[in-house]
């Protein structure tokens, strides 16, 4: 029998980040106590983890880093509950579990050749860095088409990786378009809703592909645009959340119809939802 | 498949050399009066033409409280204490079937759970094919049946004289061979009395013709039948927690260990996000939740209905829901 897949990896807190102005999300780069952990940690943008307080609990994380970043992982966590609260009360050196990876990537192998539209909103971008991170590496950038970015957050404040956001913007193989819903003062960029800034910016559907992660009332909006725009159901790809805990398709509690999104997912093609019943 | 018949004067016997390896449970009548499973011996005899135990079995294989790990000195750890060897003699077809379907999630070959695995590894499962059938037993419906031998390494049918053994397994054929000296072979009246026991068992039940069609039909997950039941459903959990197929599970933390409890998809919480949002917010999705995981999502995952019949259900609902009566209407 193989490693038991309910005991984490230990790792450490080796640095944490606040990323906004509410101060309630917070990134934690952790590095794994030994080598031979970040030896069989092997991810794929898109997929997720389960960090472990010993005595706190368990939940699940998207991973906001790329592989290609080297060892360590990185996440961006808002304070919602018990086990959050309790993660944003560490310092760095803390000691904390890593049980993953887990879930199904973003369709990795459908994307060279394709022009990438990624669209995300609020505190769903996580995996979409990661993501980003992957397809800017040197040694991939080339087997891509155009890059598109649509990032929306409530406010100017509230966008996450603001600096890397800001050297994006300064490259000419990405086009990051950055949308609030409330400017303040020094505001220059979009205004508005992401469902309208796509369809301002009319990207495309020829060769491309569609990379969406965000709030329910982003999706109910943005799909639609999507689809006027010409994107396929199976050119319009989605990650999903629901409540989890074991990560491994046994405990019963994430499952759309047939379909376990830990297990399964969390990443689905529009196509592969519309089977499913609407329940998320 | 191995046939040999046992006489019911070497059943003690027999069960005394499995004692010799390991612990033996078996039907007794318990301090309540009901008949349940039983560490073997007790001073009060064995119970052969019982219905079924009030509660399954699925507690030896899923424990309702099960630690995964330790937190000892920083560390997360496993600490594995030996598992010792079970033999649960006289648990019903019905009951045994449905460990053939837990293992299909928790042996999954892709994933092995590997708490279930060793707990399933190390219990020998004998069961004992029906006496009798209730009115809300429906086994034959789901595919399952009096006589199903699906989940035990024996399969054993009580007759006038003594037992008649199936093997189902390689385990299974291990425990005969051991036993040679105590068992006969199995006459071909000795089966065809077994035959004609089952088949009358069989008999008794009552169908549910649709059981394994109703909820893949269009429209069922839409049918305004989900909100009736829904209105009544208390979301006590019974119907879960009772259900020899039910597994689903919590992991919680206590201050020097992880946890795994038995949960169940009635309760509010199972579903419920940090944000407040809940994908199944009212009873009637939970309900739905329920008989769609065991009539359709189950039969699209693994082509067999997860529900083994047994009734427990329907007989333990303090509110008398009938899964049977909406896989009845729906399927009309
Ligand atoms: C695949 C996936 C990726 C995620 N990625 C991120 C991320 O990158 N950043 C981030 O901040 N949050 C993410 N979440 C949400 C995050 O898991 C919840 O915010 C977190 O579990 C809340 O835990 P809590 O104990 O603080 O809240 P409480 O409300 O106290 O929750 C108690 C328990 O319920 C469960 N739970 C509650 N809400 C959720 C939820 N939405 N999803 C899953 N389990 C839940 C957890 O087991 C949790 O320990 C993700 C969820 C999923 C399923
Ligand atoms: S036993 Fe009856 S009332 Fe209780 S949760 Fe099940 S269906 Fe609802
Ligand atoms: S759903 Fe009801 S009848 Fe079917 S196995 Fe579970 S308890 Fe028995
Ligand atoms: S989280 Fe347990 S089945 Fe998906």
């Amino acid at each position: 029998m193989g490693r038991n897949p309910y005991l984490p990896y230990p790792a450490r807190i080796a640095e944490t980040v606040i990323e906004n102005e509410s101060r309630d999300i917070k990134t934690f780069r952790l590095a794994f106590e030994d080598p031979g952990s970040a030896a069989e940690f092997r991810h794929l943008p898109g997929q997720f983890a389960e960090l472990s307080l010993p005595g706190a609990g368990e939940a699940p994380f998207g991973i906001a880093s790329a592989p290609t970043e080297g060892d360590g992982l990185l996440f961006s966590i808002k304070r919602a509950g018990v086990f959050t609260a309790e993660l944003h009360s560490l310092e760095p050196g803390a000691p904390i579990g890593v049980r993953g990876p887990l879930g199904r990537p973003f369709p990795w192998e459908r994307m060279p050749g394709k022009n990438l539209l990624i669209v995300g909103g609020g505190f769903a971008f996580t995996t979409l860095r990661a993501l980003i991170k992957q397809l800017l590496h040197p040694a991939q950038r080339a087997h891509y088409g155009s890059i598109l970015v649509i990032y929306g957050a409530r406010t100017p404040g509230e966008l996450m990786y603001r600096s890397e956001l800001a050297e994006w913007q300064k490259r000419g193989d990405i086009s990051v378009h950055l949308t609030v819903d409330k400017a303040d003062g020094g505001w220059q960029q979009h205004v508005g809703v992401v469902p309208a800034v796509l369809e301002k910016l009319k990207p495309g559907a020829d060769g491309a592909l569609a990379i969406v992660c965000g709030p329910p009332i982003m999706l109910k909006f943005t799909l639609p645009a999507l689809a006027s725009l010409g994107f396929s159901e199976d050119a319009v790809i989605l990650s999903l959340e629901m409540r989890m805990k074991c990560g491994i398709g046994k405990c019963g509690r994430c499952n759309i119809g047939g379909k376990y999104v830990c297990k399964d997912g969390p990443v689905f093609t529009r196509r592969e939802l519309a089977s499913l019943p609407a329940e998320y | 498949m191995t046939e040999k018949l046992l006489s019911l004067a070497n059943l003690d016997p027999w069960l005394a050399r499995l004692r010799e390896r390991g612990s033996v449970y078996a039907p007794g009548t318990d301090q309540a009066g009901e008949v349940a499973l039983r560490e073997w011996p007790q001073p009060e005899p064995l119970v052969l033409d019982y219905k079924n135990f009030r509660e399954p079995p699925k507690a030896f294989f899923l424990p309702r409280n099960q630690t995964l790990l330790y937190f000892r000195d920083g560390k997360t750890v496993e600490l594995n204490s030996a598992v010792p060897e079970t033999f649960l003699f006289g648990i019903r077809p019905c009951d045994a079937r449905a460990l053939a379907l837990l293992d299909r999630v928790f042996l999954d070959g892709d994933q092995n759970d590997p708490y279930y695995a060793r707990l399933r590894e190390k219990t020998t499962v004998i069961a004992l094919a029906c006496a009798q059938a209730m009115p809300s037993c429906f086994c034959a419906s789901v595919g399952s049946g009096p006589g199903d031998g699906s989940g035990a390494d024996l399969l054993a049918v009580a007759l006038e004289s003594g037992l008649l053994f199936r093997a189902g397994s390689g385990k299974g054929e291990g425990l005969l061979a051991e036993a040679a000296d105590l068992l006969a072979e199995a006459t071909p009246a000795a089966k065809r009395e077994a035959a004609e026991r089952i088949q009358g068992v069989t008999a008794q039940l009552t169908p549910v013709p649709t059981a394994d069609s109703a909820l893949r039909l269009r429209g069922s997950y839409d049918s305004p039948l989900w909100g009736t039941a829904g209105q009544k459903c208390l979301g006590c959990g019974t119907c879960s927690f009772l259900c020899p197929t039910c597994h689903c599970f919590d992991i919680t933390d206590e201050p020097d260990r992880r946890v795994r409890t038995w949960d169940c998809c009635a309760y509010p919480q199972f579903t419920l996000h940090a944000s407040g949002h809940n994908p199944r917010p009212t009873p009637k999705e939970r309900w739905r939740q329920r008989l769609m995981h065991k009539f359709r999502y189950a039969v699209e995952n693994f082509g067999v209905p997860f529900c083994a019949g047994c009734g427990r259900c329907i007989r333990n609902c303090p509110v008398s829901m009938d899964l049977r009566t909406v896989l009845k209407e729906l399927g009309a």
